[in-house]
């Protein structure tokens, strides 16, 4: 009783020091703001510093959104991702995907990080079209269940299978058609992309390096896709 | 330079498209649609098509990543044209992919040879276990063709954690107690020979080698196996001298060729080599005993 009666005061000490310091920081802050504005000298500096620092952490804002269907990283897969380069030629993207479970195995949720790059943007003429006739992907891709692992649990030998069930290497080809939306007309986003994308991962391309009689198509995996660019 | 990027892109677009088997989510979730419970469906036919003594079956293992041995070898058994099935050891596949299964799979049935497996430890890997769950169907069963006793067992014990006992003493003992029951009913006609195929044999780093006793023990309660079985005797070759003549084990996992008598309990275990190397087992079953035949192509 008296142990509880304890723990309740020593909880709502704790909450109350941190709505105090809580209040005391946003009250400091309005108090910068305050004595900013009446404060006249010009510190173009500390103002430049400001406004580099809002634009730096504004970069990691990601500017892609993303659906792809299959292509190896789940059934469905939602992804946020950023371009960037010279004619923003490369993206980094991030899918969180889905895997439906099937007879006697568990849905799963699957996570890719791809990189890809665009070499060329050949604009359709007379038009709001602009192909890309080739992008090229690079994708490690995990898998999220107990049956799979990064490296073998203790119970085996170190390096039994030397390979990880967990973690998947993709390459990928693929083309894009991008729709540019009018200026006049844009609500958020700048660009809507269609794309598809030949894939394959690293343990179907040693299968069919070391079998010539398994069919190159065996090894090809497709996905369908849409970026939202804003 | 514009119109050859746009065939460029009908191309590519038309070609992925008509690629629409290609529509996979995952490498662990490729499609396996075709042939399902395969073990049992090949159970039946083995044992219409075989019901008298002597029979002759092949045995291959690890085929994992020797599809282009594996065509092979079936085109070799095909020209010998005295194969009635094929008993696989396990290891179908290297790393429990769906497609790895299909690969074999489909090899296997294009052959006509029917054909039955057990698992291996790299078929556990990912979800190699319920993808071979479905395929082939359960990892420890057995079945018997013209009184021949087939005894499929799981031996993966390092793949295993102890919710799914390997080896499945349960299971052997149950086995074992119906094989008497039914020798105890068909007295004319009994089952006389037994045969164990595992992909791990006792004594391996798979193998629960804390059971190797108990194991051969429940083993020798098999017709052919037991202590007071008949054993081959004036033999040639000094390995086979004074083992069991109608009872014997196969086993794949260590690439290699070798014969063992564990624990000079008397019960051999032959194993295969990998099919990487280009080799395989004709084991021929008569009334007196058994012989095997390694066979390089």
């Amino acid at each position: 009783m008296r142990s509880r009666q304890l723990i309740f005061k020593r909880g709502l000490l704790l909450v109350a020091f941190v709505v105090i310091s809580f209040a005391v920081c946003a009250s400091s802050l309005s108090d910068n703001e305050i004595s900013d504005t009446t404060d006249f000298r010009n510190n173009e500096k500390y103002e430049r510093r400001l406004e580099q620092r809002q634009q730096h952490w504004s970069r990691l804002i990601p500017n892609l959104l993303s659906v792809q269907y299959a292509g190896g990283q789940g059934m469905f897969s939602f992804g946020v991702g950023w371009d960037y380069g010279s004619s923003d030629r490369w993206e980094t993207h991030f899918y969180a995907g889905f895997l439906p479970g099937r007879f006697n195995q568990d849905a799963c949720v699957t996570l890719t990080l791809k990189e890809c790059f665009l070499p060329w943007r050949v604009k359709v003429r007379r038009s709001p079209f602009t192909i890309s006739p080739l992008a090229v992907s690079l994708a490690v891709n995990s898998i999220i269940h107990h049956d799979y692992w990064v490296s073998e649990p203790d119970s085996y030998p170190d390096r039994y299978y030397g390979f990880s069930s967990k973690l998947r290497f993709q390459l990928g080809l693929g083309q894009r058609l991008t729709y540019n939306i009018p200026y006049q007309h844009r609500r958020l986003g700048r660009q809507v992309t269609v794309y598809y994308e030949v894939s394959t991962c690293d343990l179907y391309v040693r299968q069919k390096v070391l079998n010539k009689s398994i069919p190159l198509g065996d090894i090809l995996t497709v996905g369908v896709g849409v970026i939202y660019t804003i | 330079m514009r119109s050859f990027f746009k065939k460029f892109f009908i191309v590519g677009a038309v070609l992925a498209v008509t690629a629409c088997d290609n529509f996979e989510y995952h490498p662990y979730a490729a499609d396996i649609g075709g042939e399902t419970d395969i073990n049992l469906k090949n159970i039946s036919l083995i044992s219409a098509r075989n019901t008298r003594l002597p029979i002759r079956f092949a045995f291959i293992t690890d085929t994992q990543t020797s599809y282009d041995e594996l065509k092979e070898a079936l085109k070799a058994m095909k020209r010998r044209g005295d194969i009635d099935f094929i008993v696989n050891g396990g290891d179908i596949t290297d790393f429990g992919l769906p497609k790895e299964f299909v690969w074999f799979r489909n090899i296997m049935s294009s052959s006509g040879f029917p054909y039955v497996t057990v698992i291996g430890n790299h078929d556990t890997l990912g979800n190699g276990k319920q993808t071979y769950n479905y395929l082939f169907g359960a990892t420890n069963y057995s079945f018997d063709v013209a009184g021949v006793h087939f005894l499929m067992l799981n031996t993966n014990a390092l793949d295993y954690d102890y919710s799914e006992p390997i080896p499945d003493f349960d299971f052997i003992y149950e086995d074992a107690d119906k094989v008497a029951r039914y020798n105890g009913v068909n007295v004319d006609e009994p089952i006389t020979h037994t045969v164990a195929v595992m992909h791990s044999r006792p004594l391996d780093g798979e193998f629960n080698n804390n059971v190797v006793r108990p194991f051969i023990d429940a083993l020798s309660l098999f017709p052919g196996m037991g202590a007071d079985d008949d054993v081959i005797e004036n033999s040639a070759d000094q390995t086979l001298e004074g083992t069991r003549r109608r009872g014997f084990c196969l086993n794949g996992h260590n690439h290699g060729l070798s014969v063992t008598n564990v624990h000079d309990r008397g019960i051999l275990w032959h194993q295969c080599a990998n099919m990487g190397k280009r080799v395989f087992f004709v084991v021929t079953i008569n009334s007196d005993g058994y012989e095997i035949e390694t066979v390089d192509f």
